[in-house]
């Protein structure tokens, strides 16, 4: 069982180096899918850059602004350690190798057919990175089992987003006012 | 190549850029538009192997446009589409970062994080659900889906072996 320990600042300060480096690892690790749960994994539980906390609102702040997720969550990690350089490393670790397979794919499509094979193995690797994508949601999610408020706005932006079809800004302008004021009456932190 | 392709890719992918709010995902058909309707660089059909070449490759979910450039314009294309698509959004991006740090402690903040997390930890289970939705699997695969989840959630196990042999399974036909 993972403790998440309310670390507020990380046991060291990454260089530009380390930056990229470790979102090159992400980029990497996610083929097939579930870069989100990678970032939680090596952020969070191997480095502790960030706490629990902290991740999950940068995530959501990616997925909010214009831009690709991942890219977004780059760009906050590296800023928040080295500034715009950081942000900087930090792309071109998460990018640099995906933009050279990606061109070399593009290459090979244009002379061979995706084989049947290769498609079956994708679909056993997607299969896996869905449970890695739900199995962060749940490890993250483990400590509100017994909050019921902070339950129901899980289960409200789950139910929006695959129920009703909602987009997610709609999901955010809907929940993150009393989400917020609900917080705002109960500080349980600081 | 001629340098008015390339700047009509800057210009197509630089506006993308900003407007894709929510993810790069959210501007998809906006490209099929563009690409396959208006334009005629590609059929439907090459469309959607690209989508989903991009989809299955590693890296961030915005690669698709790398792929458009390249069929439209060789590696320049690519590498001027790529480009366009990531630096107008990151320029806000790390102005709204700048501000969000500089916060950090102050009851507003704190107020905004907490009640973000539990948003944040429903999205991400629909997310997965989304791309199980869309993955084609059926009940074995449903299986291993679960099976995966429990083994990630309660171990702190390398995924990377784990999704190889997946792979295996996948290959051999088991689901």
């Amino acid at each position: 069982m993972t403790l998440s320990l309310p670390t507020t600042e990380p046991a060291a300060r990454p260089g530009l180096v380390e930056l990229a480096l470790v979102f090159n690892k992400m980029t990497l690790a996610s083929f097939g899918g579930g870069l989100s749960a990678w970032a939680q994994r090596l952020i969070v539980e191997d480095k502790r850059w960030l706490s629990d906390e902290e991740f999950l609102s940068a995530y959501t702040l990616a997925r909010v602004m214009p831009g690709a997720n991942q890219i977004n969550f780059a760009i906050y990690v590296g800023n928040r350690f080295q500034g715009v350089p950081g942000a900087v490393a930090a792309v071109l670790g998460l990018t640099g190798i995906p933009f050279c397979i990606i061109v070399a794919l593009g290459y090979a499509y244009v002379h061979y057919h995706s084989t049947p094979a290769l498609q079956d193995i994708l679909r056993g690797i997607a299969a896996g990175a869905i449970g890695l994508t739900f199995s962060m949601g749940l490890k993250t999610g483990e400590k509100f089992f017994r909050q019921p408020v902070a339950l129901v706005f899980a289960a409200l932006a789950f139910a929006g987003s695959i129920m009703l079809r909602m987009p997610l800004l709609a999901v955010l302008a809907i929940l993150i006012p009393p989400a917020f004021l609900v917080a705002w009456r109960r500080p349980s932190r600081g | 190549m001629k340098p008015g392709i390339l700047l009509q890719l800057v210009s197509f992918f630089g506006l993308l850029s900003i407007l894709s709010v929510g993810g790069s995902n959210s501007v998809v058909p906006e490209m099929s538009r563009k690409a396959v309707q208006t334009e005629h660089w590609l059929s439907a059909d090459q469309f959607t192997d690209l989508f989903a070449l991009s989809q299955a490759a590693p890296g961030p979910s915005n690669l698709i446009v790398a792929l458009l450039g390249y069929q439209v314009a060789g590696f320049w294309g690519a590498l001027a589409a790529q480009l366009a698509m990531i630096v107008p959004a990151a320029i806000v991006m790390v102005l709204v970062s700048k501000v969000w740090v500089s916060t950090a402690g102050s009851r507003w903040h704190l107020a905004l994080e907490q009640g973000l997390t539990p948003i944040a930890i429903g999205l991400i289970i629909a997310s997965g659900w989304t791309i199980a939705e869309g993955s084609g699997l059926d009940i074995p695969g449903y299986a291993l889906v679960a099976a995966c989840t429990v083994l990630f959630w309660k171990t702190r196990i390398n995924p990377i072996p784990v999704l190889a042999l997946a792979g295996v399974i996948g290959w051999l036909g088991l689901v």
